[in-house]
């Protein structure tokens, strides 16, 4: 079999991980710990170089979640930058809309806004509404929001530098309807904090 | 007959060859891990999803194996009890199971395990933080026997409408005198679903609220996954004048004369003698080896016992 030389003009799209079952089940494990312990800031580590403004943490949920099945919604400048490779390491279909993704990655909180544009799922079926990937500046254990909600004993603080004034605000009422609500997993580079609907945060 | 040896992309050096990392393929995984993730943010909600066939039938915990699949990892020790006991058939063989396909410790100690398989029993053992226990579920509605129609009963989730199931306990209570559910006693979870918790005995239900273990529950046929985080309230249904209960027995264990675990009814002989023992095997074997002691003189002590006075002797 020959093989064609490839094209001068190929864009170079960036490797994803190195070993895609044992990558993907532990930072699936990591997932998990952040979203049954909401508020518990995780450390994603492993090998990855994706397009910024998508980032490391970000990029590695796309790769452990994401695939044909799950539509996926993503911002201006981690759309320019990253649908192909997004689109072929996890060959999951790109949309337009926001309420038709599954997932939706932001490159920075204020492109989140209004969460209600996204999936809330219905009363009937909560689990359809969106899981949204939003980077932030930076993620800090003690801080400014205090979290209460199940998977925290008592209440955790943490605080998100680099959310828009009154996204709290907008998110409570987002998930006011529970148990229709959207989930959100914030990162930072390499670190990520899960905060799902159940979570109440209370700026203090 | 020729040694074949597919190299699968994921297999530890000491797990089976030929097969993906715990038996499923990593799209499945990938599929009940959102599924998981959906089902914590949502405690006590059944989310549905793609249950696949697995190696053995449905009522052998293939939800529950499926849920461990793609939760387990190499560094994982698993531990998998059948109604307490971690040496009968159903244990044994999901133990294997997971041993050949994912190549993972395996432990018989509560304490030692990170992921705990569990077919109708919580260890008695408190389970720590960081614990993952997972359930095998037959059915996972808990209105089922009062409305078969899953159209109605999704309603009746959505709209928290839960009298049918207190008129049911006041059923029981009309009938009996009291609360005659023993096992896979309805609960409310963080105040909103009401959840089947898998055919645990009413003795169990206590230790599923504000557990600081993560709870995830898996039903292969009826194709369900539902959870319950780490603290997270997890309330009996009850009423004001007739309180939760639960089992209370006369006796002892006999084995290791534990007064607070639940008991299993032995019988031993045919002349209607019977004895009670811990239906949690670990619980009971550690119990033996601190040198703990029931009534029963022929009790088998703890084998680390055994030992020691064998070489003593």
């Amino acid at each position: 079999m020959t093989r064609l030389a490839a094209p001068a003009t190929r864009r170079e799209i960036p490797p994803g991980f190195a070993d895609p079952v044992f990558d993907a089940q532990s930072i699936f494990r990591h997932v998990l710990t952040a979203m049954s312990e909401p508020g518990t800031i995780i450390h994603i580590g492993g090998e990855l170089d994706p397009p910024s403004p998508l980032g490391h943490a970000s990029a590695a949920l796309a790769l452990t979640l994401m695939d044909f099945e799950t539509p996926i919604w993503l911002d201006g400048p981690v759309a320019a930058a990253a649908s192909d490779w997004v689109r072929f390491h996890c060959g999951a279909p790109l949309t337009q809309t926001e309420s038709e993704a599954t997932f939706a990655i932001m490159s920075e909180a204020p492109n989140c806004l209004p969460l209600t544009r996204f999936n809330r799922g219905t009363d009937e079926y909560p689990e359809h509404g969106a899981t949204l990937i939003i980077q932030v500046v930076a993620i800090e254990a003690e801080g400014t929001l205090s979290l209460t909600g199940p998977g925290i004993d008592g209440s955790r603080s943490i605080d998100v530098i680099g959310m828009p004034q009154d996204f709290w605000e907008q998110r409570a009422q987002t998930n006011s309807l529970f148990p229709r609500g959207v989930d959100l997993i914030l990162t930072a580079a390499e670190v990520a904090v899960a905060i799902p609907r159940t979570t109440f945060v209370e700026p203090m | 007959m020729n040694e074949q040896t597919i190299p699968a992309s994921g297999t530890p050096a000491s797990g089976k060859t030929g097969y993906n990392f715990a038996y499923l393929d990593e799209q499945t995984k990938r599929m009940i891990r959102r599924t998981i993730l959906k089902a914590v943010s949502i405690p006590g909600y059944q989310v549905p999803f793609g249950s696949r066939e697995m190696p053995l039938p449905y009522g052998w915990g293939t939800g529950g194996i499926q849920v461990t699949a793609s939760v387990i990892g190499p560094d994982d020790t698993l531990k998998v009890i059948d109604q307490g006991a971690d040496d009968t058939t159903n244990a044994v063989s999901i133990r294997r199971f997971f041993a050949r396909t994912a190549g993972v410790a395996t432990t018989d100690e509560t304490g030692e395990a990170t992921v705990i398989q569990t077919r109708h029993r919580i260890p008695e053992e408190p389970l720590k933080h960081g614990q993952i226990l997972v359930y095998q579920v037959p059915i996972p509605e808990p209105l089922r026997w009062l409305e078969p129609r899953e159209s109605e009963t999704r309603k009746m989730h959505a709209l928290q409408e839960y009298g049918v199931m207190y008129v049911r306990l006041y059923e029981d209570i009309s009938k009996y005198g009291h609360i005659s559910t023993a096992y896979d006693y309805p609960v409310i979870v963080n105040s909103r679903y009401l959840m089947r918790p898998s055919p645990i005995p009413k003795f169990d239900n206590p230790k599923m609220d504000n557990n600081p273990a993560l709870q995830l529950f898996g039903a292969g046929r009826e194709k369900r996954i539902y959870a319950v985080p780490p603290y997270t309230s997890v309330k009996s249904l009850d009423f004001k004048d007739y309180p939760f209960e639960i089992q209370k027995w006369e006796e002892d264990c006999a084995l290791c004369g534990a007064e607070n675990s639940f008991l299993d009814e032995i019988i031993i002989d045919d002349q209607g003698g019977r004895m009670f023992v811990c239906s949690d095997s670990d619980y009971c074997q550690k119990r033996r080896e601190a040198g703990y002691r029931g009534k029963d003189p022929s009790a088998p002590r703890g084998n680390e016992l055994l030992d020691d006075a064998a070489e003593s002797a």
